[in-house]
C-alpha cells in the first residue's frame, strides 16, 4: 500500500479494480481507522512517502482557496 | 476515528493516531459520541492532528455505509448539526476545526449527485470560511463555486472501479500494509 500511495501522489495514478490506471490528481490519502491493522497501513504509507522524498505537510497548506469575489 | 460509542469500542486510535496528519472524526451519526468526540479531540490536539469532522448518515447500526434516501436540505444540516458539534469540542480543547470529510455511503453520494455537493459545500461555508473540505477531485468544481477551501483526497486501501468510483466495503477487509 506504501507503494500505491507513492504512485497515486507522486503519479496521479492508480490501478483499478479492473485493471486500468486512473487518473486522479490528489493531494491527501485517507486510511481507514477500523481496518484490522490501520495503524501499520499508516506506518508503511508515512514510510514509503519518506523514502520517496514526499513531504507530508498540514491540509492548510495544501488547500485550493478559491480566488476571493 | 472517534468511531466508538457508549461500550462498544472500534479501531485502535491511540495507536493510530501518531502516524496521522489530519484526523476524520466521527460525530455521532454513524460512529461516536460526545464523550468520544471530545477525547478524539483531545488525542489529535495531542498529537498535533490536525481536527476535521467525519460526517456521515444517521445510521449507526449500519455504520453510515448504506444509501438513505435523505433530501438535500436535511443533507445540509446534517453536515452542519455535526460539523458545529465537532468544531464545539475542538474549541472547548483549544484546537480549531480544519476540515469536514463526509464519511461511508455519504462520502459516494456526493460524488454522484451534484445538489448534494452544492448541499455540503453550503454547509461547511456556514461553519468558517477557512473550514477544508476533503473530497475526492470530483467535488472540487462546487467548493469552488461555493468559495470553499478544498483539498483533493484519494485511496491506497480501498479500491476504485473502472469510472474511478470507490468500491464500499460494508465491513473494512484486511490488506497487506505494503
Amino acid at each position: 500500500m506504501g507503494e500505491k500511495a507513492v504512485r497515486l501522489l507522486g503519479e496521479g495514478k492508480v490501478r483499478s479494480i479492473d485493471g486500468v490506471d486512473l487518473e486522479l490528481a490528489v493531494e491527501s490519502i485517507c486510511v481507514h481507522g477500523d481496518a484490522p491493522n490501520a495503524p501499520e497501513i499508516a506506518k508503511a504509507i508515512r514510510a514509503a512517502l519518506a523514502a520517496a522524498g514526499i513531504d507530508v505537510a498540514p491540509l492548510s497548506e495544501l488547500r485550493r482557496t478559491p480566488a476571493a469575489s | 476515528m472517534g468511531e466508538s460509542f457508549g461500550r462498544w469500542t472500534l479501531g485502535d486510535d491511540a495507536a493510530l493516531m501518531p502516524h496521522l496528519s489530519s484526523a476524520n472524526i466521527a460525530c455521532g451519526y454513524h460512529g461516536g459520541d460526545p464523550h468520544v468526540m471530545r477525547r478524539t479531540v483531545a488525542l489529535a490536539l495531542e498529537h498535533g492532528v490536525g481536527i476535521g469532522a467525519h460526517v456521515g448518515l444517521p445510521d449507526l447500526m449500519g455504520f453510515g455505509r448504506r444509501r438513505l434516501a435523505v433530501g438535500v436540505e436535511e443533507l445540509k444540516d446534517y453536515v452542519m448539526y455535526q460539523g458545529g458539534a465537532l468544531q464545539a469540542f475542538a474549541d472547548a480543547e483549544g484546537g480549531r476545526l480544519q476540515h469536514v470529510k463526509p464519511h461511508g455511503a455519504l462520502y459516494t453520494m456526493i460524488v454522484d449527485n451534484d445538489e448534494y455537493a452544492r448541499a455540503v459545500c453550503a454547509a461547511v461555508a456556514a461553519l468558517g470560511s477557512d473550514v477544508i473540505l476533503l473530497m475526492p477531485p470530483a467535488v472540487a468544481e462546487a467548493a469552488a463555486a461555493a468559495g470553499v477551501p478544498f483539498v483533493p483526497e484519494g485511496y491506497v486501501d480501498l479500491d476504485y472501479d473502472a469510472d474511478g468510483k470507490l468500491v464500499l466495503e460494508r465491513v473494512k477487509q484486511m490488506r497487506d500494509p505494503q
